[in-house]
């Protein structure tokens, strides 16, 4: 999955969440502590349907057991920066063991986090390589997806910011 | 005068004169309220006043100079020289001086308030007022210098002379109506010049200029009175002659700066155990070398075997000093870093913290010009100056104690004869005080005057149809007091005592719901009245027990828990279903935190004994069942993200030492969840009973934070054959609705923590609930509240004057059946 560079605000190692009583959307993690700042934390896993991530487990307080296999089946890790930024050469992905990585994302002022199972990097992508999306059988995943592009012999959707945001800002709180 | 553009071009130094504008005015009006009450000047206290007011003027002077503004010099100037006589003895402030004086400072307030290029505009269209003050502070001086008040008094005769012929000169143009722009009317002309009379007498005119009623011998009085009253004033006012700096910062960068001082104090505690483990190092080496010792005596080797065996031997032990000595090093910065950040932590923190003080300097000039206005006599005393306020909750409660202190003066306090009729003194006084008190910040504002008489609004609360007679009967005092706080309840005509009471109430009551706190009214017919806020301290610092819940860290306030206690299975006792303790002779209902925090249970090896934290709430006491207590512990209360609104049971969150989230249980929120658990079990078995006969009948939420409301809609709903649930305000409610499955929603407006139009609204933007049908019942029965409850998405808006007709039940039947 890609999302458009500008958006990232900073990228930490992995901190525990801390759950919301009363919340039973697994949408919504809890709060983590990011550089002092008590940020909302949702699961993009859970929002795109992708069940069969080990790596989402909670660890409290910091036990961390990144199992192996967390690379989930139909997910297509990946960064992109259509059209934007220089290319930069793609960290290849590790079969075994992954390097989870807390994302933090911010649109104008509005601030979210979520866990990546690895975070493969900037990459350059033109305009022309972005297709339409197509039918995809994961409903939730093809309501966000903008447009695909082929990263490594492997599709990658580019997701919609401001689908994204607005699914957040509606349902995760 | 003529002003040029050019002379305004520099814009950095005027915004640097208005700056200092404006602190000097905070000076220039504390001090001089403060002289106003010590009129006797030979006080040491009142010199020192004088000499700050002396170069408070001066430094106005001084500013104006640099900018430009000659008109402002000569203002400053004049003023100055006001505070140089007096100190000098030679002139003898009263209180129409202080008036002028006053205006003379109000004149600076204005120009300060003026945007940069429009000075000269406003001082070629205020010329003329700036002239007639600057002349009317002259002819202060001008005047003979006087005898001390308290001897007048004794000698006052002169009063018997025809006093009309000195009141001011209405054709003159008034200078004192230059200080409120939006007061259309001038309060107060100029004292007359080069008048025959004696500068107290004068004082008097004016102070009663608006009250007709007053005889000479009462002002006589009065003028004694305020004689005497100024050691209390003094004694009672522990006010900062010089005050603290203060500047400007953009809350975010504030919050992000507390954010980062938390953060760097985590960071901190990273560095103890990394010399821990060169400690841990320094020993290995140290065995190594004693090793090395060994070999030498123990093996036979070939002389350079021996040489390399001392050289590896002088190695080790330089290394040994090396790093004993790194290590040192390494301690004592982690020390000193440690402190560093430590009080970086604490000083950020204080940023947040200002004294109370800081909220009230208005207020003393605010209550003597309303007093002066009204022909009443008010003095207001200020308790707990210094007491540390969250400068966010500070900013909020000005416009309600402004709100609460001109209702006292309007309403609360009696004119000067009526009190002496009564046998009280003839000046009111007004408390304002703030404490901390068991966590929380403590307000309070109370009056000496006529209180509200609870019959007369008993019968105002019937009159207007709020309650029918029977309910109104049996409402307590304190549910009575709640209808002040309804919008526009004062403005029934038939209660004249309590009329204007109330307006604006509702507005103090909202502030104070929306941070948490509660707005308590108290009356004593004859004695005075008095408002009670209670509020949190949010950003500060509190002890908590830091506890696990479900794997997680919760934090309990210190001051909520009663008792903590480890119990074993044998002390629990199963009463039906429920398991209950025995603590001192009282029988304590247990229930397990995650159940009620509805959170997945943790995982852990069974232990013999159970951590149990009991809470108190107004009657109950309930023992919270916990997986581990973690310890005592101080931690800075730092808000949730706006976005989770309130969350049920927290009231906010923390970092753990080890920097990670932790949060705070709201105990009063966290009670009601479990009496609501507890009555939703015990409904449920009911239901269990007689699923049979309830199957057919309509489920019905009741919301509304009256008692006495509840329990009426409650009984009229289940005599007419509906089951009832009750939710005590609109966020219990929405969670309640959101739990279980309603039929309907009759929803209460005015509650605290979520109001019944949020209800509303959140109902129907809910994909589930959105069908789910509501009924508004409010005491609110104005035009504009109907439509805000329907456009909300209300079925229904109802008055709670319907339970006495069966619209209620027309209506429930009508949306139901």
């Amino acid at each position: 999955m890609a999302l458009p560079a500008s958006i990232f605000d900073q990228v930490i190692a992995p901190s525990p969440v801390h759950a919301i009583p009363h919340h039973t959307d697994p949408l919504l993690r809890g709060i983590v502590n990011v550089r002092g700042q008590l940020l909302p934390c949702v699961s993009i896993h859970s929002l795109v349907g992708i069940t069969a991530n080990v790596a989402m487990e909670k660890p409290f307080p910091g036990k961390s057991n990144p199992t192996s296999g967390f690379l989930a089946k139909r997910q297509t890790p990946g960064l992109s920066s259509p059209a934007k930024l220089a290319p930069k050469p793609c960290l290849q992905s590790g079969q075994q063991g992954g390097y989870p990585r807390l994302v933090v994302v911010k649109k104008e002022r509005e601030v979210w986090s979520f866990d990546v199972d690895e975070l493969y990097g900037l990459h350059f992508c033109q305009a022309e390589e972005l297709r339409r999306a197509p039918a995809l059988n994961n409903q939730s995943l093809a309501s966000l997806t903008q447009s695909i592009f082929t990263w490594h012999e492997k599709n990658v959707s580019y997701l919609d910011v401001e689908q994204l945001f607005a699914i957040l800002r509606q349902r995760a709180i | 005068m003529i002003y040029s553009r050019s002379e305004f071009k520099n814009v950095s130094m005027f915004e640097i004169f208005r700056m200092e504008v404006e602190k000097q005015i905070i000076v220039l009006n504390d001090n001089l309220l403060a002289v106003e009450n010590q009129i006797a000047t030979e006080n040491p206290e009142a010199l020192q006043r004088l000499e700050s007011l002396m170069r408070a003027a001066h430094s106005i002077k001084g500013a104006a100079r640099i900018v430009g503004l000659d008109d402002g010099v000569r203002v400053a100037h004049a003023l100055e020289d006001c505070f140089v006589a007096s100190k000098k003895g030679q002139l003898n402030l009263a209180s129409h001086h202080i008036d002028v004086l006053l205006s003379g400072i109000d004149w600076f307030s204005q120009l300060g308030n003026i945007t940069d290029d429009t000075h000269a505009q406003w001082l070629s269209e205020h010329v003329t007022q700036t002239n007639q003050l600057i002349e009317a502070l002259g002819q202060i001086l001008v005047e003979p210098a006087i005898q001390p008040v308290i001897q007048a008094t004794t000698t006052a005769q002169p009063i018997s002379s025809p006093e009309p012929a000195s009141t001011p000169n209405p054709s003159k143009q008034p200078v004192r109506n230059n200080d409120e722009a939006s007061d259309a009317k001038p309060k107060e002309n100029l004292p007359p010049r080069n008048s025959k009379h004696t500068s107290n007498e004068n004082g008097h005119q004016n102070a009663h200029q608006n009250d007709r009623a007053d005889s000479p011998s009462d002002r006589i009085h009065s003028r004694a009175e305020s004689g005497e009253r100024s050691p209390s004033i003094s004694s009672g006012d522990d006010s900062e002659l010089t005050p603290e700096r203060v500047v400007r910062v953009n809350a975010d960068n504030l919050n992000q700066l507390m954010a980062l001082a938390g953060e760097s104090l985590v960071e901190v505690n990273w560095l103890q155990p990394f010399a821990d483990t060169m400690q841990h190092l320094r020993k290995r080496q140290q065995s190594l070398t004693a090793l090395l010792d060994q070999l030498q005596q123990a093996a036979t080797l070939s002389p350079s075997g021996k040489k390399t065996l001392e050289e590896a031997k002088s190695v080790a032990l330089d290394c040994h000093a090396l790093l004993s000595d790194r290590i040192g090093d390494l301690d004592q910065f982690s020390r000193r870093f440690s402190q560093l950040s430590d009080n970086l932590y604490r000083e950020v923190i204080a940023s947040h913290m200002r004294p109370f003080s800081d909220g009230t300097q208005r207020f003393q000039r605010m209550v003597r010009d309303l007093a002066r206005e009204q022909g009443k006599k008010a003095k207001l005393q200020v308790v707990g100056q210094n007491t540390r306020i969250d400068r966010d909750i500070l900013d909020r409660l000005e416009a309600p104690l402004t709100h609460m202190l001109r209702n006292a003066i309007a309403h609360g306090i009696e004119f000067p004869e009526r009190r002496q009729q009564i046998g009280k003194p003839e000046i009111g006084t007004i408390r304002l005080e703030a404490t901390h008190r068991a966590g929380m910040l403590s307000i309070t504002v109370s009056d000496d005057g006529c209180g509200i008489d609870l019959e007369a609004l008993r019968q105002s609360v019937i009159e207007k149809q709020l309650a029918s007679p029977a309910i109104a009967e049996r409402l307590s005092d304190a549910e009575l007091m709640e209808f002040l706080f309804l919008p526009g309840f004062s403005t029934a005509q038939s209660v004249t005592e309590i009329a204007g009471r109330g307006v604006g109430l509702d507005i103090a009551k909202s502030m104070v719901q929306d941070v948490g706190g509660l707005l308590r009214a108290f009356s004593a017919p004859e004695e005075g009245m008095t408002f009670h806020f209670q509020l949190p301290l949010t950003l500060s610092v509190i002890r908590v027990l830091v506890v696990e819940i479900s794997g997680e860290p919760y934090a309990f306030g210190l001051t909520r828990i009663e008792q903590v206690k480890l119990i074993t299975p044998e002390d629990i006792f199963i009463s039906e279903t429920h398991p209950y303790i025995v603590v001192d002779d009282e029988t304590i209902s247990l229930v397990e935190a995650h159940r009620v925090l509805e959170l997945p249970v943790a995982e852990r090896e069974p232990t013999s004994t159970l951590p149990v934290i009991i809470v108190k709430d107004h009657a109950h006491s309930y023992g919270i069942v916990v997986d581990q207590l973690v310890g005592e512990k101080e931690i800075v209360v730092r808000p949730l993200d706006e976005r989770f609104g309130k969350i049920q049971d927290v009231s906010a969150a923390a970092l753990t030492d080890e920097g990670y989230p932790l949060l705070i249980i709201d105990v009063a929120d966290f009670v009601r969840s479990i009496e609501q658990m507890a009555s939703g079990e015990s409904l449920d078995i009911l239901s269990d009973r007689s699923s049979n006969d309830t199957k057919e009948q309509k489920h019905v939420l009741v919301v509304d934070d009256s008692l006495t409301v509840r329990e009426m809609e409650r009984q009229l709903l289940q005599n007419h054959g509906y089951q009832v649930d009750v939710a005590v305000n609109g966020m219990e409610g929405w969670n309640t609705v959101r739990t279980g499955s309603y039929d309907l929603v009759i929803s209460d407006i005015d509650m605290p923590r979520m109001n019944g139009i949020e209800l509303v609204e959140q109902i129907k933007a809910h994909p589930q609930l959105r069908q789910l049908p509501v009924i508004i019942v409010s005491y609110k029965d104005r035009q504009s509240d109907k439509v805000a409850g329907l456009n909300a998405g209300a079925d229904y808006y109802l008055t709670k004057s319907s339970f006495q007709d069966n619209s209620l039940l027309d209506a429930v039947a009508d949306l139901i059946g």
